[in-house]
Order: structure tokens, then sequence, then C-alpha cells
């Protein structure tokens, strides 16, 4: 949390909508990035948008500045698309937390061309939309809105180790329709 | 779409999760928010619930039993229990003594009850759950 973000919550937190108005706009983008990737309908997404933020106005006299208060707001937003989707929540708590070791590979030995990596990006982007919610919740925290894994896991009210799980099963059925693509017949 | 030629898998998918791009807001949240919260009522700085109205009945029963059970007493009973609030005066001394227990016990109180309120409030933002 910046200083002046600070300043902003404890002005906030006396009455002060101006305040309130600067860290909707300085958040709104995540909030609703966060909610449309996981419930994939714009027009529902600013809905829960608006309603996560009047939640957060409503309970901001209890948000106790030693957390973040992206994460705070971002626990918000979760728990409202908990409640629209009411099986993200159990989907999100089946996924187990397995021991994972992700592998990274090297860029420099990919020998395709430019426009073959643009249409193999595109595939896998349109491959994102189509995973369940409960990946895209984990996705759109880790990758869009740059979280670590306790905060995703303390975002998510879920273990550290179901978050890596969850990450690492989203990324292997994306590699998987990418094997699919590739050896696909021309 | 054409044949793509196999990349490593997990560079491919690592850049297109790194490379998914953010949907940009509505223009029309931010304003939408701020009437809505403009809205709301401001919290009371006075405000009864529940429990309030719950402790004040039973409060109320409490003195009203009392009472009851008061003017319900046999006069010879009342006649003994004076008796006894005599001796015990004459027992514990002087009554001036007993208002700094009282205050003392009082303040204990007050500061358990605030510590407690300190340390089991509810923490930040349990609401939004």
């Amino acid at each position: 949390m910046t200083i002046d973000e600070g300043i902003l919550i404890r002005r906030a937190k006396g009455g002060d909508t101006e305040a309130f108005g600067v860290l909707v706009s300085a958040h709104q983008q995540f909030v609703y990035n966060l909610i449309l990737r996981t419930l994939g309908d714009p027009h529902e997404a600013e809905d829960l948008s608006q309603e996560a933020f009047v939640r957060a106005w409503l309970a901001l006299p209890n948000f106790r500045q030693q957390s973040q208060f992206r994460t705070w707001l971002y626990r918000i937003a979760t728990n409202l698309c908990y409640n629209r989707l009411p099986r993200l929540r159990r989907d999100m708590a089946a996924v187990g937390d397995e021991e994972v070791m992700d592998v990274a590979g090297d860029e420099s030995n990919d020998p395709t061309t430019r426009a073959e990596a643009q249409e193999r990006q595109a595939f896998l982007h349109r491959q994102i939309e189509a995973l369940p919610e409960s990946y895209r919740l984990l996705i759109a925290l880790r990758y869009q809105q740059e979280l670590s894994y306790e905060e995703i896991a303390s975002v998510v009210s879920l273990p550290v180790g179901t978050v890596k799980t969850g990450l690492f099963r989203a990324k292997a059925r994306l590699r998987a329709a990418l094997k699919e693509l590739t050896e696909e017949p021309a | 779409m054409s044949q793509l030629t196999e990349a490593n898998p997990y560079d491919s998918v690592e850049h297109a999760l790194r490379t998914y791009p953010p949907a940009p807001a509505p223009p029309t949240l931010a304003p939408g928010v701020l009437a809505r919260i403009r809205a709301e009522r401001p919290a009371a700085r006075f405000s009864i619930g529940w429990l309030d109205i719950t402790m004040s009945v039973f409060g109320a029963a409490m003195v009203f039993v009392c009472g009851l059970l008061w003017v319900s007493i046999p006069a010879q009973w009342s006649a003994q229990a004076a008796l006894e609030v005599l001796w015990l005066r004459q027992w514990i001394g002087p009554i001036a003594t007993l208002w700094p227990i009282l205050a003392g016990a009082l303040a204990l109180a007050a500061t358990s009850l605030l510590l407690a309120v300190a340390l089991f409030a509810p923490v930040g933002q349990r609401h939004g759950r």
C-alpha cells in the first residue's frame, strides 16, 4: 500500500466519497477484470464490480490497514463470485493440494516463426477463456493481478497448495489443448 | 487453422498467460459506484440492534421479578433480612469503605470488557464474505 493510498483510505473511512472515488478509479480495472474473467459476462461483471465497491465502502470502517487494500478488495470481489456461482467454491476446494512442480522451458529453443507464435498465442487465449471458472479466477489473480501464491490463497480462502495445484492443472490443460492443435492434421 | 509446428508447450502456455490481455473497466463503473454510495444512507450514529432489545427486555424482566419477590416476601422474612443486613454492616465496618471496593470492581469490569472488545472484535473484510 502506498502512503497516498493510506491517506485516501483514512479519508474514505471518515466518509470522504471523493477519496473513495480515487480508490475506485485506481482499482476498478483489476476488480472488473477479475470478475469478468471468472464469470465471463460483461454486464454481470459490471454489476458485481459495483456491488464489490459498495460493500467495500460499507465495510471500510472495519478495514485494518495491516492488510493490503487491493487484497482485501479482491477478497470481497471473489466472495461475490462465490455467491454468484456457488459451485465455484466447491470446484476450487476440490482441486486438492498435490505436490506439483512446474517446468520452465527455454524460449530460445523455439523454432517457430513469429506468425505461428501469434496464432498459437491467440489460440491459447481462447483456450484460457474456455477453462472452468475456478481456473480462470486463479489465472486472473496470478497473471493479471500479479499476486503471490500466498496472496491468492488469502483472497480465495484456500490453502497455498490448492492454489498451486489449480494453476498447475490449468496450465496442463492448456498444454494438452496446444498439443492437440499441433498434432491436428492440416 | 493451419497446422502449427511444435514449440515448447511450457513456454507457449506461460507466454500466453502473461500476455492474456486484461479487460478495461467500462466507463460507467466508477460513476455508478459513486452514485450508489452517495445514495446510501449514512450509518446511524445511534442504532438499536436485536441484542440491545433482548438485553433490555431481560433486564426489565429481572427488575420486575425482583420487585415482585420483594413485595411478596412475608413481613417476618423481611424483618429477618433487615437484621442480617445490620449484622453484615457491623461485620464489614463503616459503609464508606465499601465505595472504593465497588469503584475498583466496576473499573476492573470495564477494563476487562474493553480488553475483550479489542481482542475479539471482528477484523477487516468479513463483511465481504
